[in-house]
């Protein structure tokens, strides 16, 4: 049992903007009250929020494996001992699993979502995620260019949702994703990729794949909708496909990946400029759509993505280090190590698209904290950037330091005024990602809650306020004590249960066995070991 | 009658049966596999080659390793991804050094270029044009080409080319031959790099470089849409400049290898797949590298992770006390002088079957077989995890039991 008293509460979800009040805790949970015996934290002067909630990271699984062996010198240079409570590991833009945990841990984050994961090589990220401690975690399942699902959505798409249902209960995954929808399977044929939804591309469009998935997960009434990384990221004109994109979509829910990265004015192979107020704007007006950002932290970062034909071309830009790999019958993945630059119009563009998005939308429940960890810089720098947002001052000695032809090209040399208030912070780090992820248990204190809460100094310099919580309490326990890991238990699997007609599976079988090279009653996951300690969300079909 | 993943070779083949009769459908590998870790069964534990209770042979292991300054940790590749994640964890606990039976030296080259992968099946049905660059599939890992579609009478109108010093049982499966020594890979390579980005090569200044078949290979490579290169076994150089293991390919011509399907990967698509003995090879590659950072040799001699020598080089120098062997047979396997220092060390062995290794050691334990005892999962040499299945229960404890039987001695 534990009263963290008297600090100043954001609970946004359930309307408290920094009122002074208790918060109580008991068997992991969020009661109304405890006994005077109860272990107290003096909370005075403090700021009380829940855990943070990351709703788009890359931290497990093969693509962040390949990242971590192709980059030794980041290991070299930053690694953590063993102590009596931790395992060592190393750090750099792509740490080990055990530093993963701990540093999500010490950011005061207890929520993360694992955000793309190729359904063959589930295993594989449940074996990381279960070496990956503290925090709980979700992945979500790779389905854009999956070859089974393609040939459904031709022929029977009615019967989408019922593949989708399975291939979810077959990996312990929590959601859906679409990357590059049909592209990249025509990039791994070797026929280059598409540019546009009506590309007949792979048999399917982009569109078709779209409206069929998107359709199918908000008849599932999955607790998140369709997660889509849309078709030509980072290419310069794109904006007019998201927005295609979003018209797709509308009349069901969905969420935008790193909306930055598709908010690009301008001609392919031109230099591109902002069209980040439009999108913006669009995403105001459709309360069923929501996107985190994406933002691009200047420094070092590494890019990784299933969307393998972005990767070639980013290879073509930096000339050193490319990873490619191809997973039958789902996906591509590509891994090019990257440095963002202040004085590079492109990147100094790119994070100012960011801040636009941050400060141009006027809904903070639906434009979420992202950095795409690690494509737009590590979820570390994650306090900078939320700095940026509460501090005017701060961000214009950043803006007037970075390429100037860039920020004409946005509106940030407009001194926009708007500063991110505490309320809005814990909105869109913690209570909008948990709401958007459809996690009512977290994101929030209400009675009921999971206790998970994140204590911090009260600090002028909001950057070092973020950066080091006080305290941070998982599930009821106390994990970093004066801003010190104190505990480093397991967390959770956070999984969906959605069902199915139990009659997909010869379909999905038939479909299989030419387009796999491991049998089909190999596919599943059944291990106990690899699907536990999980909590599972039910899904409410519609 | 039950299904089984068979776990003799790197192609952890998930389609085996075991019967009363034996495995079905595996490999001449495979059956050996099974063999070994069926029938007549060594004793659970051993000390100082004496039968033991499972506490008394953990008693005697613990003691080993806990008084050991420089413990060596050896082996992984033959076991599940769930016991190596608890080998990596005991060799932090007692601050050794661990690196995983043949490894290689693949990954130098992937650190400095990166490379281009596909599973299976992408090559399966993609590859239009298959290169096998010094390996020989046929003998190392028997259902290798059955499994991609290669094998004449399959593989249609695509295209199978082997290159190698002489002509291997793959070779004979191929549609060309290109003769190669060892030693000119590099040039090779880096030869076919300028052939196929269209820079003429000086036949005066080519050496003993075989032209007219390398011409023929850039030319066909050009050709194909979807191109494969298959290799073997890296390893970093040795003395004069040659690879340790006759027969590998050495870490500067892997590459060669990774630029050459780098340059092809511009016009058309193009993946490499490097070949693995050990079933769970690839596994303990990964599972080293998620908990430390490093996908090879790694020590925590100093209380965090850090790029070691390898095994052979540790005991040659001498700087090895005691060791814990999983799954592997490094008396075996390791260079003479290496296996000689070794043998005159204290040795804990945990493995299925019995060895060379084990039957040498201080302590042994004859674990339940993964994938015939005990489920688990290993990574297939192209990264797939595959599921190892239990077909005949057993009683013996498995080998991560015994690792954790012995880490709570520590």
């Amino acid at each position: 049992m534990l009263r963290i008293a008297a600090g100043r509460v954001y609970d946004p979800a359930n309307g408290i903007a920094g009122e002074v009040r208790d918060v109580c805790v008991q068997d992991g949970k969020i009661v109304a009250d405890v006994p005077g015996h109860a272990r107290r934290i003096d909370a005075r002067g403090m700021v009380v929020m829940p855990g943070g909630v990351d709703i788009h990271a890359h931290i497990a699984g093969p693509a962040v494996n390949a990242a971590r062996k192709l980059a030794p010198e980041e290991h070299r240079a930053d690694v953590l001992d063993r102590t009596e409570i931790t395992r060592s590991g190393s750090g750099g833009t792509v740490p080990s699993t055990f530093a993963t945990g701990y540093r999500y841990a010490l950011l005061g984050y207890t929520t993360v979502v694992e955000a793309a994961t190729p359904p063959l090589a589930a295993r594989h990220t449940l074996a990381e995620l279960r070496d990956t401690p503290v925090i709980d975690a979700a992945f979500l399942v790779l389905m854009g260019n999956n070859l089974p699902l393609f040939e459904l959505i031709r022929t029977e798409p009615a019967r989408v949702r019922e593949a989708i249902a399975w291939w979810l209960g077959a990996t312990g995954g929590y959601g859906v994703k679409l990357v590059n929808p049909g592209g990249v399977e025509m990039w791994k044929r070797g026929n280059g990729n598409v540019t546009s939804l009506d590309d007949e591309g792979p048999g399917v469009t982009p569109r078709s794949v779209i409206e069929t998935i998107a359709t199918a997960v908000h008849e599932l009434g999955l607790p998140h909708p369709v997660h889509v990384h849309c078709n030509n990221l980072g290419v310069p004109g794109n904006w007019r496909t998201t927005l295609d994109t979003l018209r797709t979509l509308e009349g069901r829910r969905a969420h935008l990946a790193h909306l930055q990265f598709h908010a690009y004015g301008g001609r392919p192979g031109g230099r591109p400029r902002s069209r980040a107020p439009e999108l913006a704007e669009h995403l105001d007006a459709h309360p069923e759509l929501s996107a985190d950002v994406g933002q691009v932290m200047f420094g070092p970062a590494m890019t990784m993505t299933a969307d393998a034909p972005v990767s070639a071309v980013l290879r073509e830009i930096t000339h050193g280090r490319w990873v490619n790999a191809d997973t039958e019958a789902e996906t591509g993945c590509g891994i090019v190590p990257f440095t963002y630059r202040e004085r590079n119009y492109v990147h100094a563009l790119q994070w100012g698209i960011g801040l636009e998005l941050f400060l141009l939308s006027r809904d903070p429940w639906r434009v979420v904290l992202s950095t795409d960890h690690p494509n737009g810089g590590s979820f570390l720098s994650y306090p900078r950037l939320i700095r940026l947002l509460m501090d005017r001052e701060f961000r214009n000695d950043a803006i007037r330091r970075v390429n100037k032809q860039a920020m004409k090209r946005t509106v940030l040399l407009d001194d926009l005024d708007r500063e991110y208030t505490l309320e809005e912070i814990a909105i869109i780090t913690r209570a909008g990602p948990a709401r958007l992820l459809g996690l009512r248990d977290k994101g929030h204190l209400g009675v009921g809650a999971d206790a998970d809460i994140t204590i911090y100094d009260d600090r002028d310099d909001r950057e070092a306020m973020f950066a080091a919580p006080r305290h941070v309490i998982k599930d009821g326990r106390p994990v970093v004590e004066d801003g010190e890991l104190r505990a480093a238990g397991a967390g959770r699997l956070l999984r969906v249960a959605a069902a199915y007609d139990p009659g997909i599976e010869p379909t999905l079988e038939r479909l299989f066995e030419d387009r796999y090279s491991v049998r089909f009653a190999s596919y599943p996951v059944r291990e106990p070991w690899l699907l536990e300690p999980a909590h599972t969300v039910a899904a409410e079909p519609r | 009658m039950a299904d089984a993943t068979c776990a003799g070779c790197g192609c952890a083949c998930d389609d085996v049966e075991l019967t009363a009769a034996g495995p079905v459908r595996t490999c001449p590998l495979g059956d050996a596999w099974f063999a070994a870790r069926t029938g007549d069964r060594p004793p659970l534990a051993t000390v100082e080659g004496r039968p033991a209770s499972l506490d008394e042979a953990a008693d005697a292991a613990a003691s080993v390793l806990r008084r050991a300054r420089a413990p060596l940790v050896y082996g992984l590749g033959q076991t599940t991804c769930e016991a190596q994640r608890r080998v990596v964890a005991l060799a932090e606990a007692i601050g050794a050094s661990v690196d995983a039976a043949g490894s290689g030296a693949a990954h130098l080259a992937y650190q400095a270029i990166g490379s281009s992968t596909a599973t299976f099946g992408e090559i399966r049905d993609r590859a239009e044009l298959v290169v096998i660059w010094r390996a020989d599939p046929v003998v190392t890992n028997p259902r290798l080409l059955e499994r991609l579609r290669l094998e004449r009478a399959t593989r249609g109108p695509r295209a199978l080319v082997v290159v190698d010093a002489q002509r291997t049982a793959t070779a004979e499966e191929a549609d060309a031959f290109v003769e190669l020594d060892a030693a000119d890979d590099f040039e090779a390579l880096w030869a076919l790099r300028a052939l196929v980005t269209g820079t003429q090569l000086d036949r005066d200044r080519a050496g003993g470089l075989p032209l007219d078949g390398l011409g023929d290979l850039a030319k066909r490579l050009l050709g194909a849409r979807h191109v494969a290169l298959i290799h073997g076994a890296v390893d970093a150089l040795g003395a004069r400049n040659v690879p340790s293991t006759p027969g590998a390919v050495d870490a500067l011509s892997a590459l060669a290898l990774f630029a050459l399907v780098r340059d092809l990967a511009r016009d058309r698509h193009a993946v490499t797949l490097g070949l693995r003995r050990d079933a769970n090879a690839r596994g303990a590659e990964d599972v080293l590298a998620w908990q430390t950072g490093f996908p090879a040799a790694v020590s925590f001699a100093r209380g965090h992770p850090r790029e070691e020598f390898s095994a052979a080089t540790l005991l040659d120098r001498g700087e090895v006390d005691a060791a814990l062997v999983v799954a592997a047979d490094p008396l075996e396997q390791l260079p003479p002088a290496a296996a000689e220092r070794l043998r005159e060390l204290p040795t804990v062995v945990v493995d299925a079957r019995a060895t060379a290794t084990s039957q040498a050691a201080r302590v042994a334990f004859a674990a339940a077989a993964d994938g015939i005892e005990v489920p688990g999962t290993v990574h297939r040499m192209d990264g797939v995890p595959v599921p190892l299945r239990a077909p005949l229960a057993g009683e013996r404890p498995g080998v991560e039991d015994v690792l954790a039987a012995i880490a709570e001695r520590l």
